[in-house]
């Protein structure tokens, strides 16, 4: 059994359990048994207090997320958890002890498609949600917005153009 | 009856059709891209020819090399399926030309309604109630605002070859007016080629309402009753069930008389719909005809008893209608979702991938259309519809527990889908109560579902806090090249040793 430190978006206390192969202990409540199998590598059956629970994860692989955040779905809702072990708790206090945030600073492509639009030019202040690019892709016009309040650096690409997925389109400044 | 025929289309319209005609004893050959050389629906027909490269231009949309491939394979009928060839003109014509039969109306036909101008104009000369507007492009500035003073703000300036939202404007104000008529045009001109557009008085928060129809090629229609077709996001159709919830017999009666009324004036043939704007006083509006079969005509079929791609074949190889409108009779409710790989959380983004997984349950009164197998992938090339599920029961309410029995059974991995948004939109009180239009998804729907959070029960939130720990330890033994991936061993349950005692 080794110990988790798990955050459940939207549960104010997180949760703290050793959790071993079929069995969990919550230091909240107190012990579990549960059985689960794997039908692929993102869907789980889990098998807890002989509640059946029907698991997806998505994004498993992103290696962007480290295996710490995942994004359950169980019927048919989705959670964001956070799942730390004791070491991952430990490096990630050291880290925070050094001010060393990572922010997100740019704008890629989700999808492969082509640019339509472009809304904003370098230096413009941008606020959360406003569209910056409409992206053709699949037959359908996508916008794709801002996720903070933030000031463009540099724009990438141009409109008419084909973009890959992944591809960086916009620079802001941080 | 035709004893061989090309379907030209994919994905699970091309399913849908080679069933019918399976059962009718007709051969079918299939044509396939690149990307679609083992999909469900060119396996499952009794030919298959290739046509091309994966992108539509280069495969689905190549006229000429469909032919060929109808003449090599002796095929005396193409089906179009929606989308791609099915409303050009052009495409039915050269079938005539080549002796090869156009499951479908004429091309003259399909060029008259195509141009909304021309259609309107058909409909005011036969008594059709139309939105007050101009039935002519409009010249310029001066033409449009004395038409806008005349019928009143607001208005609506829309693109003549429109489609999909594209080259629309509402305007409130005549000062908006010349800048909106400009750059409708524009749009019109970027997206059609064409620039010319029509103003019409803009209806507020109207419903969309659509007619099936039936005519043969010897004069005889029949309507096969109304779809409501409210539930939009972006002119994309979501929800579509049958019957409306506002309609009525008297209704029904007059909109689907009209329905016949203009396809007969267009020399009309063969499965159409006719579309509808209803107003809050029930005031109906005739907006365009789809020339072709539509995606959500299964609903029709469960409460008509009717199979319309049938209809097709039969009114195509001359047949007579052997059905009166008397005859046709509508039972229960049915009701149409379109599953789709999109994300309802990032503004409804396409989102492609593999299926690793697909589970259902589909159970009593469901229907399930798709061309879409386990280990098939949502590619960029053509649209992200899943599968359609189609309920069918004794009256609307059951029928919209059925849909939301099967979709809750519904597991998709590998790609993420509008599963979880289906099932708030048909448990929302707007919905129960059938109190919606097209204005409802985008301007009352959407903001509560992006507020709301799901609350989380203690068991479930133990069950999520194992199943991440569990999730975590196997992506570090599948990924950290340390342990190579494998199976569970067994492939049973996973239990400690000491249960077994």
């Amino acid at each position: 059994m080794n110990k988790y430190f798990i955050n459940i978006e939207g549960v104010e206390t997180p949760i703290e359990a050793d959790i071993g192969q079929n069995e969990a202990l919550f230091t909240q409540d107190g012990k579990s048994e549960f059985v689960y199998k794997f039908i692929t590598d993102d869907l789980l059956v889990l098998r807890l207090n002989h509640r059946n629970y029907l698991m997806k994860a998505e994004h498993v692989h992103d290696s962007d997320l480290k295996n710490t955040e995942f994004i359950l779905e169980h019927d048919s809702k989705a959670y964001r958890v956070i799942c730390k072990n004791e070491l991952e708790l430990l490096t990630e206090k050291f880290a925070a002890s050094r001010g060393d945030v990572k922010i997100k600073n740019e704008l890629i492509s989700p999808m492969p498609g082509a640019i339509v639009k472009i809304n904003v030019k370098e230096g413009d202040d941008v606020k959360k949600g406003q569209v910056l690019i409409v992206l053709e892709a699949m037959k359908m016009e996508n916008e794709l917005k801002a996720a903070a309040d933030c000031k463009v650096q540099k724009v990438l690409v141009e409109e008419k153009t084909p973009v890959d997925k992944n591809q960086v389109l916009i620079k802001f400044e941080v | 009856m035709f004893k061989k025929i090309l379907i030209a289309n994919r994905g699970e319209i091309a399913v849908r059709i080679i069933n019918t005609a399976r059962e009718m004893g007709i051969k079918t050959v299939a044509v396939y891209s690149d990307f679609d050389r083992y999909s469900m629906y060119a396996k499952l027909a009794d030919e298959a020819y290739h046509i091309g490269e994966s992108p539509a231009a280069k495969s689905y949309l190549l006229a000429d090399r469909i032919l060929e491939v109808a003449k090599k394979s002796g095929a005396e009928a193409i089906h179009p399926g929606y989308g791609f060839l099915s409303e050009r003109g052009f495409f039915a014509k050269m079938c005539d030309d080549s002796g090869i039969k156009f499951i479908g109306p004429s091309h003259t036909a399909i060029e008259d309604l195509g141009s909304k101008t021309k259609a309107k104009q058909l409909a005011v000369r036969n008594n059709v109630p139309v939105v007050a507007g101009t039935e002519h492009a409009i010249k310029d500035l001066e033409e449009a605002k004395s038409v806008a003073l005349k019928i009143g703000f607001p208005i609506m300036i829309k693109a003549s070859a429109g489609g999909g939202g594209k080259g629309m404007r509402v305007v409130r104000s005549v000062e908006e007016l010349e800048s909106s008529l400009r750059m409708a045009q524009n749009e019109a001109r970027a997206s059609f080629g064409d620039d010319s557009v029509f103003i019409e008085k803009y209806v507020d928060s109207p419903r969309h309402i659509e007619f099936q129809i039936l005519v043969d090629e010897h004069g005889n229609a029949v309507h096969l009753g109304e779809r409501e077709c409210s539930m939009q996001r972006r002119h994309q159709k979501i929800i579509e069930e049958t019957p409306s919830s506002i309609m009525d017999d008297d209704l029904r009666h007059r909109m689907g008389e009209c329905a016949k009324t203009i396809a007969l004036a267009a020399g009309y043939s063969n499965a159409g719909t006719v579309e509808f704007m209803v107003d809050k006083d029930k005031n109906f509006y005739f907006l365009e005809v789809n020339t072709r079969l539509q995606v959500e005509h299964p609903i029709t079929e469960m409460r008509t008893g009717l199979d319309l791609v049938k209809e097709q074949l039969k009114i195509a190889s001359g047949e007579k209608l052997t059905l009166k409108q008397e005859d046709i009779k509508f039972n229960g409710a049915a009701i149409e979702c379109r599953i789709c790989a999109e994300d309802p959380d990032n503004n409804f983004l396409p989102s492609t991938g593999k299926l690793t997984y697909i589970g259902r349950n589909l159970g009593n009164g469901m229907r399930e259309d798709t061309g879409i197998e386990q280990g098939n992938e949502i590619s960029i090339y053509y649209d992200s519809m899943i599968a359609k599920l189609i309920s069918y029961a004794p009256d609307r309410k059951l029928a919209a527990e059925k849909m939301e029995r099967a979709l809750k059974n519904y597991t998709v991995v590998g790609v993420k889908t509008n599963i979880s948004f289906l099932l708030n939109l048909l448990k929302c009180p707007e919905y129960l109560e059938g109190n919606y239009n097209t204005q409802f998804v985008e301007k009352v729907f959407l903001p509560r579902f992006e507020e709301a959070k799901p609350e989380i029960d203690r068991d479930t939130q133990k069950a999520l806090a194992i199943a991440s720990v569990l999730f975590k330890n196997k992506n570090e033994k599948t990924h950290d090249g340390k342990s190579p991936k494998k199976k569970d061993k067994k492939g049973g349950w996973i239990r400690r040793k000491e249960l077994y005692y």
